[in-house]
Protein backbone atom coordinates (compact mmCIF):
# COMPACT_ATOMS: atom_id res chain seq x y z
CA UNK A 1 0.00 0.00 0.00
CA UNK A 2 1.42 3.07 -1.03
CA UNK A 3 0.98 6.52 1.15
CA UNK A 4 0.52 10.07 0.01
CA UNK A 5 3.20 11.95 1.61
CA UNK A 6 1.76 15.35 2.15
CA UNK A 7 4.57 17.96 2.17
CA UNK A 8 4.48 20.79 5.00
CA UNK A 9 4.72 24.59 3.53
CA UNK A 10 7.46 26.27 3.76
CA UNK A 11 7.99 29.82 4.23
CA UNK A 12 11.33 31.88 4.46
CA UNK A 13 11.19 32.89 7.53
CA UNK A 14 12.99 31.92 10.90
CA UNK A 15 10.58 29.49 12.17
CA UNK A 16 11.59 27.20 9.26
CA UNK A 17 11.91 23.67 10.71
CA UNK A 18 11.86 24.95 14.22
CA UNK A 19 9.37 22.50 15.52
CA UNK A 20 11.57 19.38 14.09
CA UNK A 21 14.45 20.60 15.48
CA UNK A 22 12.79 20.99 18.61
CA UNK A 23 11.70 17.92 18.85
CA UNK A 24 15.51 16.46 17.93
CA UNK A 25 16.61 18.51 20.86
CA UNK A 26 14.28 16.86 23.02
CA UNK A 27 14.30 13.43 21.69
CA UNK A 28 18.23 13.90 22.21
CA UNK A 29 17.82 14.81 25.72
CA UNK A 30 14.83 12.95 27.33
CA UNK A 31 14.65 9.37 24.96
CA UNK A 32 18.51 8.46 25.50
CA UNK A 33 19.83 7.44 28.68
CA UNK A 34 21.51 10.93 28.46
CA UNK A 35 19.05 12.36 30.87
CA UNK A 36 19.03 10.00 33.82
CA UNK A 37 22.50 9.80 33.85
CA UNK A 38 22.83 13.39 34.23
CA UNK A 39 20.10 13.32 36.86
CA UNK A 40 21.96 10.64 38.62
CA UNK A 41 24.94 12.77 38.41
CA UNK A 42 23.47 16.28 39.77
CA UNK A 43 21.35 14.51 42.40
CA UNK A 44 24.29 13.01 43.98
CA UNK A 45 26.47 15.98 43.73
CA UNK A 46 23.51 18.80 44.87
CA UNK A 47 21.28 17.02 47.32
CA UNK A 48 24.40 14.54 48.35
CA UNK A 49 26.76 17.74 49.60
CA UNK A 50 23.20 19.31 50.91
CA UNK A 51 22.77 15.90 53.38
CA UNK A 52 26.15 15.71 54.33
CA UNK A 53 26.60 19.62 55.26
CA UNK A 54 23.16 19.87 56.85
CA UNK A 55 24.05 18.84 60.60
CA UNK A 56 20.67 18.30 62.06
CA UNK A 57 20.87 21.31 64.26
CA UNK A 58 21.47 23.34 60.78
CA UNK A 59 18.40 25.69 60.52
CA UNK A 60 16.53 25.12 57.32
CA UNK A 61 17.56 28.79 55.98
CA UNK A 62 21.15 27.64 56.03
CA UNK A 63 20.45 24.46 53.95
CA UNK A 64 18.62 25.99 51.39
CA UNK A 65 21.32 29.09 51.06
CA UNK A 66 24.33 26.14 50.89
CA UNK A 67 21.94 24.17 48.32
CA UNK A 68 21.35 27.34 46.38
CA UNK A 69 24.81 28.10 46.54
CA UNK A 70 25.88 25.40 45.19
CA UNK A 71 23.82 25.40 42.35
CA UNK A 72 25.11 28.85 42.02
CA UNK A 73 29.02 27.27 41.60
CA UNK A 74 28.62 23.59 40.51
CA UNK A 75 25.53 23.52 38.35
CA UNK A 76 26.84 26.79 36.90
CA UNK A 77 30.15 25.26 35.70
CA UNK A 78 28.45 22.22 34.81
CA UNK A 79 26.49 24.53 32.40
CA UNK A 80 29.28 25.78 30.94
CA UNK A 81 31.40 22.86 30.69
CA UNK A 82 28.52 20.61 29.03
CA UNK A 83 27.21 23.47 26.55
CA UNK A 84 30.48 24.48 25.42
CA UNK A 85 30.75 21.69 22.94
CA UNK A 86 26.91 22.50 21.34
CA UNK A 87 27.76 25.16 18.74
CA UNK A 88 31.10 23.96 17.64
CA UNK A 89 30.97 20.34 18.49
CA UNK A 90 28.25 20.22 15.61
CA UNK A 91 29.64 22.55 13.36
CA UNK A 92 33.17 21.34 13.47
CA UNK A 93 31.52 17.66 12.64
CA UNK A 94 29.61 18.70 9.38
CA UNK A 95 26.41 17.88 11.25
CA UNK A 96 25.12 21.41 11.21
CA UNK A 97 26.21 21.72 7.50
CA UNK A 98 23.41 18.55 7.01
CA UNK A 99 21.09 20.46 9.25
CA UNK A 100 21.32 23.00 7.71
CA UNK A 101 21.11 22.02 4.22
CA UNK A 102 17.47 20.93 4.74
CA UNK A 103 14.93 23.55 4.91
CA UNK A 104 16.09 25.18 8.45
CA UNK A 105 16.22 28.58 9.63
CA UNK A 106 19.47 29.36 11.29
CA UNK A 107 17.04 31.14 13.89
CA UNK A 108 15.54 27.54 14.80
CA UNK A 109 18.40 26.04 14.79
CA UNK A 110 19.78 28.02 17.73
CA UNK A 111 16.40 28.25 19.68
CA UNK A 112 16.22 24.58 19.54
CA UNK A 113 19.52 24.51 21.08
CA UNK A 114 19.15 26.96 23.38
CA UNK A 115 15.45 25.48 24.35
CA UNK A 116 16.57 21.80 24.22
CA UNK A 117 19.55 22.47 26.66
CA UNK A 118 17.89 24.63 28.79
CA UNK A 119 14.84 21.76 29.41
CA UNK A 120 17.29 19.23 30.11
CA UNK A 121 19.71 21.07 32.57
CA UNK A 122 16.31 21.93 34.12
CA UNK A 123 14.96 19.05 35.11
CA UNK A 124 18.72 17.26 35.95
CA UNK A 125 20.52 20.15 37.61
CA UNK A 126 17.73 21.55 39.32
CA UNK A 127 14.01 19.91 39.25
CA UNK A 128 15.10 16.71 40.23
CA UNK A 129 17.89 18.20 43.27
CA UNK A 130 15.76 20.80 44.35
CA UNK A 131 12.52 18.29 44.59
CA UNK A 132 14.95 16.02 46.55
CA UNK A 133 16.13 18.77 48.71
CA UNK A 134 12.66 20.33 49.32
CA UNK A 135 11.21 16.49 50.48
CA UNK A 136 14.34 16.10 52.65
CA UNK A 137 13.92 19.62 54.04
CA UNK A 138 10.30 18.94 54.72
CA UNK A 139 10.65 16.18 56.62
CA UNK A 140 13.21 17.44 58.86
CA UNK A 141 10.81 20.18 60.02
CA UNK A 142 7.85 17.63 59.87
CA UNK A 143 6.08 20.41 57.45
CA UNK A 144 6.21 21.46 53.64
CA UNK A 145 7.72 23.95 53.06
CA UNK A 146 5.49 26.76 50.89
CA UNK A 147 5.31 25.10 47.20
CA UNK A 148 4.97 29.09 45.71
CA UNK A 149 8.60 29.71 47.62
CA UNK A 150 9.78 26.57 46.11
CA UNK A 151 8.36 27.26 42.02
CA UNK A 152 10.02 31.07 42.73
CA UNK A 153 13.60 29.27 43.71
CA UNK A 154 12.95 27.35 40.52
CA UNK A 155 12.54 29.95 38.18
CA UNK A 156 15.16 31.77 39.53
CA UNK A 157 17.63 28.83 38.83
CA UNK A 158 16.55 28.81 35.68
CA UNK A 159 16.85 32.15 34.63
CA UNK A 160 21.08 32.02 36.57
CA UNK A 161 21.56 28.51 33.92
CA UNK A 162 19.98 30.76 31.10
CA UNK A 163 22.48 33.35 31.23
CA UNK A 164 25.41 30.99 31.10
CA UNK A 165 23.57 29.23 28.74
CA UNK A 166 23.04 31.94 26.34
CA UNK A 167 26.51 33.30 26.76
CA UNK A 168 28.19 30.12 25.58
CA UNK A 169 25.88 29.69 22.87
CA UNK A 170 26.79 33.43 21.86
CA UNK A 171 30.61 32.41 22.24
CA UNK A 172 30.37 28.95 20.17
CA UNK A 173 28.53 31.14 17.47
CA UNK A 174 31.75 33.14 17.38
CA UNK A 175 34.35 31.32 18.17
CA UNK A 176 35.69 27.64 16.70
CA UNK A 177 37.88 27.07 19.71
CA UNK A 178 36.51 25.11 22.64
CA UNK A 179 38.84 27.23 25.20
CA UNK A 180 37.53 30.63 24.70
CA UNK A 181 34.06 29.32 24.57
CA UNK A 182 33.93 27.94 27.83
CA UNK A 183 36.79 29.81 29.40
CA UNK A 184 34.97 33.51 28.74
CA UNK A 185 31.84 32.08 31.22
CA UNK A 186 34.31 30.94 33.53
CA UNK A 187 36.08 33.73 33.84
CA UNK A 188 33.00 36.25 34.06
CA UNK A 189 31.73 33.57 37.08
CA UNK A 190 34.72 33.97 38.59
CA UNK A 191 35.26 37.83 37.90
CA UNK A 192 31.93 38.59 39.55
CA UNK A 193 33.32 37.19 42.92
CA UNK A 194 36.67 38.97 42.60
CA UNK A 195 34.20 42.67 41.93
CA UNK A 196 31.66 41.55 44.41
CA UNK A 197 34.78 42.20 46.83
CA UNK A 198 36.56 45.39 45.33
CA UNK A 199 32.88 47.41 44.52
CA UNK A 200 30.40 45.87 46.57
CA UNK A 201 27.92 48.50 45.91
CA UNK A 202 27.58 46.54 42.42
CA UNK A 203 27.54 43.36 43.49
CA UNK A 204 23.44 43.67 43.81
CA UNK A 205 23.31 43.94 39.56
CA UNK A 206 25.54 40.60 39.18
CA UNK A 207 23.64 37.34 37.80
CA UNK A 208 25.27 35.30 40.75
CA UNK A 209 23.38 37.74 43.24
CA UNK A 210 20.29 35.17 42.17
CA UNK A 211 21.73 31.96 43.47
CA UNK A 212 24.34 32.59 45.11
CA UNK A 213 24.34 33.40 49.22
CA UNK A 214 27.60 35.68 50.26
CA UNK A 215 26.48 38.01 53.67
CA UNK A 216 23.24 38.18 52.81
CA UNK A 217 20.60 35.27 51.18
CA UNK A 218 20.91 35.23 47.63
CA UNK A 219 16.93 35.63 45.63
CA UNK A 220 16.52 32.33 45.16
CA UNK A 221 16.85 31.64 48.91
CA UNK A 222 14.51 34.58 49.64
CA UNK A 223 11.96 33.31 47.71
CA UNK A 224 11.83 29.61 48.36
CA UNK A 225 11.70 30.89 52.28
CA UNK A 226 8.38 32.95 51.44
CA UNK A 227 10.58 36.28 52.09
CA UNK A 228 9.97 40.28 50.48
CA UNK A 229 12.83 40.44 48.06
CA UNK A 230 14.74 43.80 48.30
CA UNK A 231 15.91 44.41 45.43
CA UNK A 232 15.69 43.63 42.00
CA UNK A 233 18.79 44.26 40.22
CA UNK A 234 20.30 40.65 39.63
CA UNK A 235 16.71 39.60 37.87
CA UNK A 236 16.52 43.05 35.42
CA UNK A 237 20.76 42.41 34.54
CA UNK A 238 20.44 38.71 34.26
CA UNK A 239 17.11 38.80 32.13
CA UNK A 240 18.55 41.29 29.88
CA UNK A 241 21.97 39.91 29.64
CA UNK A 242 20.35 36.80 28.93
CA UNK A 243 18.00 38.09 25.83
CA UNK A 244 21.17 40.53 24.49
CA UNK A 245 23.24 37.33 24.63
CA UNK A 246 20.87 35.08 22.66
CA UNK A 247 19.73 37.93 19.87
CA UNK A 248 23.53 38.03 19.41
CA UNK A 249 24.04 34.58 19.03
CA UNK A 250 21.26 34.50 16.41
CA UNK A 251 22.21 37.40 14.65
CA UNK A 252 26.05 35.66 14.08
CA UNK A 253 25.20 32.44 13.63
CA UNK A 254 23.02 34.34 10.55
CA UNK A 255 26.07 35.68 9.23
CA UNK A 256 28.28 32.36 9.89
CA UNK A 257 29.96 30.80 6.69
CA UNK A 258 29.73 27.22 7.12
CA UNK B 1 13.37 29.79 -15.65
CA UNK B 2 13.39 28.93 -19.33
CA UNK B 3 14.28 25.41 -18.61
CA UNK B 4 17.30 26.30 -16.16
CA UNK B 5 17.11 24.50 -12.45
CA UNK B 6 20.13 26.49 -11.26
CA UNK B 7 21.24 29.88 -12.80
CA UNK B 8 23.98 31.88 -11.52
CA UNK B 9 25.58 35.43 -13.25
CA UNK B 10 28.74 36.36 -12.41
CA UNK B 11 29.17 34.93 -9.48
CA UNK B 12 32.49 35.22 -7.36
CA UNK B 13 34.06 34.44 -3.69
CA UNK B 14 36.72 35.89 -2.39
CA UNK B 15 38.84 35.04 0.90
CA UNK B 16 40.44 37.75 2.62
CA UNK B 17 41.50 39.50 -0.61
CA UNK B 18 42.25 36.06 -2.23
CA UNK B 19 39.55 35.22 -5.09
CA UNK B 20 39.00 31.54 -5.06
CA UNK B 21 35.70 31.88 -7.27
CA UNK B 22 35.24 34.46 -10.17
CA UNK B 23 32.38 34.84 -12.82
CA UNK B 24 30.79 32.23 -12.46
CA UNK B 25 27.69 31.42 -14.97
CA UNK B 26 25.92 28.23 -14.30
CA UNK B 27 22.95 27.19 -16.24
CA UNK B 28 21.40 23.22 -15.14
CA UNK B 29 18.83 22.32 -17.63
CA UNK B 30 16.39 20.41 -15.96
CA UNK B 31 16.29 16.88 -15.98
CA UNK B 32 20.15 17.03 -16.66
CA UNK B 33 23.11 15.05 -14.87
CA UNK B 34 25.84 18.01 -14.77
CA UNK B 35 28.91 17.26 -13.87
CA UNK B 36 30.83 20.07 -12.32
CA UNK B 37 34.41 18.88 -13.03
CA UNK B 38 37.61 20.19 -11.48
CA UNK B 39 40.92 19.26 -9.91
CA UNK B 40 40.97 19.89 -6.20
CA UNK B 41 40.70 23.25 -5.02
CA UNK B 42 39.04 24.30 -7.86
CA UNK B 43 36.12 26.30 -6.26
CA UNK B 44 33.30 23.55 -6.89
CA UNK B 45 32.79 23.09 -3.22
CA UNK B 46 32.13 26.72 -2.48
CA UNK B 47 30.16 26.96 -5.62
CA UNK B 48 27.60 24.34 -3.92
CA UNK B 49 27.91 26.44 -0.41
CA UNK B 50 26.96 29.54 -2.34
CA UNK B 51 23.72 27.80 -3.97
CA UNK B 52 22.75 26.30 -1.10
CA UNK B 53 23.37 29.55 0.98
CA UNK B 54 25.96 27.99 3.77
CA UNK B 55 28.35 30.60 2.41
CA UNK B 56 27.45 34.22 0.70
CA UNK B 57 29.08 35.57 -2.68
CA UNK B 58 31.03 38.26 -3.19
CA UNK B 59 29.79 39.51 -6.40
CA UNK B 60 27.37 38.29 -8.56
CA UNK B 61 23.67 36.41 -7.97
CA UNK B 62 22.43 33.09 -8.58
CA UNK B 63 18.29 31.21 -8.89
CA UNK B 64 17.19 27.80 -8.59
CA UNK B 65 13.83 27.14 -9.29
CA UNK B 66 13.74 31.05 -10.62
CA UNK B 67 13.87 32.01 -6.68
CA UNK B 68 17.00 33.66 -5.35
CA UNK B 69 19.51 31.82 -3.66
CA UNK B 70 20.06 34.66 -0.88
CA UNK B 71 16.25 35.37 0.37
CA UNK B 72 14.75 32.25 -0.75
CA UNK B 73 17.16 29.99 0.46
CA UNK B 74 14.09 28.01 2.96
CA UNK B 75 11.93 27.06 -0.69
CA UNK B 76 14.68 26.43 -2.55
CA UNK B 77 16.01 23.50 0.09
CA UNK B 78 12.52 22.43 0.71
CA UNK B 79 13.16 21.24 -2.77
CA UNK B 80 16.35 20.15 -3.00
CA UNK B 81 18.55 16.88 -1.59
CA UNK B 82 21.96 17.76 -0.76
CA UNK B 83 24.86 15.16 0.13
CA UNK B 84 28.16 16.85 1.31
CA UNK B 85 31.69 16.21 0.39
CA UNK B 86 31.85 14.15 3.71
CA UNK B 87 28.40 13.37 4.98
CA UNK B 88 27.92 13.41 8.97
CA UNK B 89 24.52 12.79 10.91
CA UNK B 90 23.81 11.86 14.51
CA UNK B 91 25.83 8.81 15.04
CA UNK B 92 23.65 8.29 18.15
CA UNK B 93 20.68 7.20 15.55
CA UNK B 94 20.37 4.40 13.42
CA UNK B 95 19.70 5.03 9.48
CA UNK B 96 16.33 5.04 9.83
CA UNK B 97 16.05 7.21 12.87
CA UNK B 98 18.64 9.59 10.96
CA UNK B 99 15.94 9.95 8.08
CA UNK B 100 12.81 10.18 10.07
CA UNK B 101 14.20 13.31 11.67
CA UNK B 102 15.28 14.34 7.83
CA UNK B 103 11.60 13.05 6.81
CA UNK B 104 10.16 15.15 9.30
CA UNK B 105 11.44 18.42 8.28
CA UNK B 106 9.59 18.01 4.48
CA UNK B 107 6.33 15.92 5.42
CA UNK B 108 3.52 16.06 7.52
CA UNK B 109 2.07 12.91 7.60
CA UNK B 110 1.68 10.74 10.21
CA UNK B 111 4.50 8.10 11.17
CA UNK B 112 2.86 5.20 8.71
CA UNK B 113 3.46 7.75 5.98
CA UNK B 114 6.91 8.56 6.86
CA UNK B 115 8.04 5.15 7.34
CA UNK B 116 6.80 4.08 4.36
CA UNK B 117 8.67 6.47 2.16
CA UNK B 118 12.07 5.25 4.55
CA UNK B 119 12.10 1.92 3.62
CA UNK B 120 11.74 2.93 0.14
CA UNK B 121 14.74 4.71 0.36
CA UNK B 122 16.32 2.52 2.63
CA UNK B 123 15.52 -0.18 -0.20
CA UNK B 124 16.87 1.77 -3.20
CA UNK B 125 20.30 2.63 -1.36
CA UNK B 126 20.85 -1.06 -0.67
CA UNK B 127 20.84 -0.01 2.93
CA UNK B 128 18.41 -2.91 4.92
CA UNK B 129 20.24 -4.68 6.49
CA UNK B 130 22.00 -1.83 8.39
CA UNK B 131 18.74 0.18 8.69
CA UNK B 132 18.07 -0.11 12.38
CA UNK B 133 21.87 -0.29 13.35
CA UNK B 134 23.70 3.05 15.00
CA UNK B 135 25.45 4.28 12.05
CA UNK B 136 28.34 5.08 14.16
CA UNK B 137 30.45 2.08 13.22
CA UNK B 138 29.37 2.42 9.59
CA UNK B 139 32.16 2.42 6.94
CA UNK B 140 32.95 4.87 4.39
CA UNK B 141 30.58 3.05 1.91
CA UNK B 142 27.68 2.56 3.94
CA UNK B 143 27.83 6.64 5.08
CA UNK B 144 27.53 7.54 1.84
CA UNK B 145 24.58 5.56 0.75
CA UNK B 146 22.61 7.12 3.94
CA UNK B 147 24.24 10.42 2.40
CA UNK B 148 22.35 9.75 -0.74
CA UNK B 149 19.57 8.28 1.14
CA UNK B 150 18.75 10.96 3.01
CA UNK B 151 19.15 13.40 -0.13
CA UNK B 152 16.23 11.66 -1.85
CA UNK B 153 14.10 11.41 1.44
CA UNK B 154 11.70 14.52 -0.08
CA UNK B 155 11.63 13.11 -3.57
CA UNK B 156 13.80 16.55 -4.87
CA UNK B 157 13.25 18.15 -7.90
CA UNK B 158 17.52 18.83 -7.55
CA UNK B 159 20.09 16.96 -6.18
CA UNK B 160 23.43 18.55 -5.27
CA UNK B 161 25.68 15.97 -4.58
CA UNK B 162 30.22 17.41 -3.63
CA UNK B 163 32.39 14.70 -4.68
CA UNK B 164 30.03 11.31 -4.16
CA UNK B 165 32.02 9.13 -5.47
CA UNK B 166 35.48 10.31 -4.41
CA UNK B 167 35.82 8.31 -0.86
CA UNK B 168 34.31 5.17 -2.59
CA UNK B 169 36.35 1.95 -3.48
CA UNK B 170 35.20 0.94 -7.19
CA UNK B 171 32.63 -1.21 -6.15
CA UNK B 172 30.59 1.75 -4.02
CA UNK B 173 31.28 3.96 -7.08
CA UNK B 174 29.66 1.69 -9.11
CA UNK B 175 26.99 1.81 -7.02
CA UNK B 176 26.85 5.23 -6.38
CA UNK B 177 27.05 5.78 -9.83
CA UNK B 178 24.46 3.16 -11.00
CA UNK B 179 22.02 5.14 -8.58
CA UNK B 180 22.93 8.18 -9.89
CA UNK B 181 22.14 6.94 -13.55
CA UNK B 182 18.88 5.57 -12.37
CA UNK B 183 17.55 8.72 -10.67
CA UNK B 184 18.37 10.44 -13.80
CA UNK B 185 14.60 10.31 -15.36
CA UNK B 186 13.07 11.26 -11.89
CA UNK B 187 15.27 14.55 -10.80
CA UNK B 188 17.90 17.00 -11.91
CA UNK B 189 21.65 16.20 -10.93
CA UNK B 190 24.39 18.44 -10.35
CA UNK B 191 27.63 16.97 -8.68
CA UNK B 192 31.02 18.16 -8.42
CA UNK B 193 34.12 15.30 -9.27
CA UNK B 194 37.43 15.24 -9.79
CA UNK B 195 36.97 11.86 -11.62
CA UNK B 196 36.65 12.15 -14.99
CA UNK B 197 35.37 8.27 -16.42
CA UNK B 198 32.76 9.28 -14.06
CA UNK B 199 31.38 12.31 -15.31
CA UNK B 200 32.04 10.48 -18.75
CA UNK B 201 29.89 7.18 -17.36
CA UNK B 202 27.02 9.01 -16.11
CA UNK B 203 26.92 13.25 -17.15
CA UNK B 204 25.22 14.46 -19.62
CA UNK B 205 26.52 18.22 -19.43
CA UNK B 206 29.39 19.75 -17.59
CA UNK B 207 31.28 22.42 -16.48
CA UNK B 208 35.14 22.79 -16.31
CA UNK B 209 36.30 24.79 -13.52
CA UNK B 210 40.00 25.41 -12.34
CA UNK B 211 41.47 27.97 -10.29
CA UNK B 212 38.21 29.35 -9.50
CA UNK B 213 37.24 29.94 -13.32
CA UNK B 214 34.73 28.26 -15.12
CA UNK B 215 36.65 27.48 -18.62
CA UNK B 216 34.24 25.53 -20.16
CA UNK B 217 30.72 24.61 -19.99
CA UNK B 218 27.99 22.65 -22.29
CA UNK B 219 26.85 19.04 -23.37
CA UNK B 220 29.85 16.43 -23.01
CA UNK B 221 29.68 15.26 -26.59
CA UNK B 222 30.20 19.31 -27.10
CA UNK B 223 32.99 19.50 -24.56
CA UNK B 224 35.00 16.78 -25.97
CA UNK B 225 34.61 17.58 -30.02
CA UNK B 226 35.57 20.89 -29.64
CA UNK B 227 38.86 20.18 -28.11
CA UNK B 228 39.06 17.10 -30.50
CA UNK B 229 41.11 19.67 -33.14
CA UNK B 230 40.76 17.99 -36.62
CA UNK B 231 43.33 14.99 -36.32
CA UNK B 232 42.83 11.74 -38.27
CA UNK B 233 44.10 8.37 -36.95
CA UNK B 234 45.08 5.57 -39.24
CA UNK B 235 46.42 3.00 -38.17
CA UNK B 236 48.11 -0.34 -40.77
CA UNK B 237 50.64 -2.54 -41.90
CA UNK B 238 53.72 -1.18 -43.92
CA UNK B 239 56.08 1.75 -43.92
CA UNK B 240 53.88 4.34 -44.85
CA UNK B 241 56.61 6.40 -46.65
CA UNK B 242 55.60 7.30 -49.71
CA UNK B 243 51.80 8.16 -48.47
CA UNK B 244 53.09 10.33 -45.59
CA UNK B 245 55.40 12.05 -48.64
CA UNK B 246 52.52 12.36 -50.88
CA UNK B 247 50.11 14.16 -47.55
CA UNK B 248 53.33 16.57 -46.43
CA UNK B 249 52.31 17.90 -50.28
CA UNK B 250 48.49 18.90 -49.61
CA UNK B 251 48.17 22.53 -48.47
CA UNK B 252 45.31 21.05 -46.16
CA UNK B 253 47.56 18.80 -44.14
CA UNK B 254 48.83 20.74 -41.16
CA UNK B 255 51.60 18.09 -39.42
CA UNK B 256 51.77 14.35 -39.13
CA UNK B 257 52.81 12.83 -36.34
CA UNK B 258 54.38 9.31 -37.51
CA UNK B 259 55.15 6.06 -34.87
CA UNK B 260 56.91 3.04 -36.03
CA UNK B 261 56.23 -0.68 -34.07
CA UNK B 262 58.69 -2.72 -35.39
CA UNK B 263 57.68 -5.90 -33.21
CA UNK B 264 53.97 -5.82 -34.61
CA UNK B 265 55.33 -4.37 -37.95
CA UNK B 266 52.52 -1.50 -36.96
CA UNK B 267 51.95 2.17 -38.48
CA UNK B 268 50.07 4.51 -36.53
CA UNK B 269 49.91 8.10 -37.83
CA UNK B 270 48.30 11.27 -36.52
CA UNK B 271 47.18 13.42 -39.70
CA UNK B 272 46.33 16.96 -38.28
CA UNK B 273 44.53 18.92 -41.04
CA UNK B 274 42.90 22.52 -41.21
CA UNK B 275 39.78 20.82 -44.27
CA UNK B 276 38.38 17.92 -42.73
CA UNK B 277 35.68 17.40 -45.42
CA UNK B 278 38.68 17.13 -47.94
CA UNK B 279 40.93 15.09 -45.52
CA UNK B 280 37.84 12.78 -44.97
CA UNK B 281 37.75 12.65 -48.92
CA UNK B 282 41.05 12.32 -50.13
CA UNK B 283 43.18 10.76 -46.55
CA UNK B 284 42.05 6.76 -47.35
CA UNK B 285 42.75 7.57 -51.53
CA UNK B 286 46.33 8.20 -50.59
CA UNK B 287 46.90 5.85 -48.10
CA UNK B 288 45.89 3.06 -50.18
CA UNK B 289 46.93 3.91 -53.36
CA UNK B 290 50.37 2.70 -52.09
CA UNK B 291 49.57 -1.21 -52.41
CA UNK B 292 52.27 -1.95 -49.54
CA UNK B 293 50.06 -0.71 -47.00
CA UNK B 294 47.69 -2.57 -45.53
CA UNK B 295 45.07 -0.23 -43.56
CA UNK B 296 43.19 -1.55 -40.39
CA UNK B 297 42.03 1.20 -39.08
CA UNK B 298 40.80 4.93 -40.00
CA UNK B 299 38.67 7.50 -38.68
CA UNK B 300 38.69 10.88 -37.04
CA UNK B 301 40.56 10.50 -33.69
CA UNK B 302 37.94 10.64 -30.91
CA UNK B 303 38.96 12.22 -27.89
CA UNK B 304 38.27 10.85 -24.19
CA UNK B 305 37.21 13.57 -21.91
CA UNK B 306 40.63 13.28 -19.87
CA UNK B 307 42.32 14.73 -23.10
CA UNK B 308 39.49 17.24 -23.31
CA UNK B 309 39.71 17.73 -19.51
CA UNK B 310 44.14 18.39 -19.39
CA UNK B 311 43.27 20.35 -22.92
CA UNK B 312 41.21 22.83 -21.11
CA UNK B 313 42.98 23.18 -18.35
CA UNK B 314 46.56 23.43 -19.86
CA UNK B 315 44.82 26.08 -22.35
CA UNK B 316 43.61 28.00 -19.12
CA UNK B 317 46.87 28.11 -17.31
CA UNK B 318 48.49 29.82 -20.10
Amino acid sequence: MEYALERIKLRNNWTAGLSNMLNAEFKNWFLTKRIWTQILVWSIILFGLVVLAGEENFAVSQSIGLYSTFIGVFACIGVIVSAQGVIIRERRSGVTSWLLSKPVSRTSYIISKFAGNLSGYTIAMCLVPTLLTYTYLSFRTGELLPVRGLMGFMAIVVLYFSFYLSMTIMLGSFFRNRGAVAGIPIGVFFAESLFSGVLPELAPYFPSGLVVSEGSNSIAVDLFLNETIGFYGSIITTSSLTLLFFFIAIWRFNREEL
Amino acid sequence: MNGNIIQTFGIGKSYKGNKVLQDLSLNVQKGSIFGFLGPNGAGKTTTMKILLGFSKASEGTGNIFGKDIVRDGIEIRSRIGYLSQDPKFYDNLSTRENLRLTARFFFKNDKKAIDYRIDEVIEITGLSKVADRKIKGYSGGERQRLGIAQAQINKPDLLILDEPTSALDPLGRKDVLTVMENLKDKTTIFYSTHILSDVQRVSDTVAILNDGICLAQGPIDQIMNDNSSNVFQATGRGYFKKSINELKSKPWVSDIVYRRNEEKNSTDLHIEVSDTREAEESILRILMRDPSNIITNFGLKTYELEDSFINIITAGAK
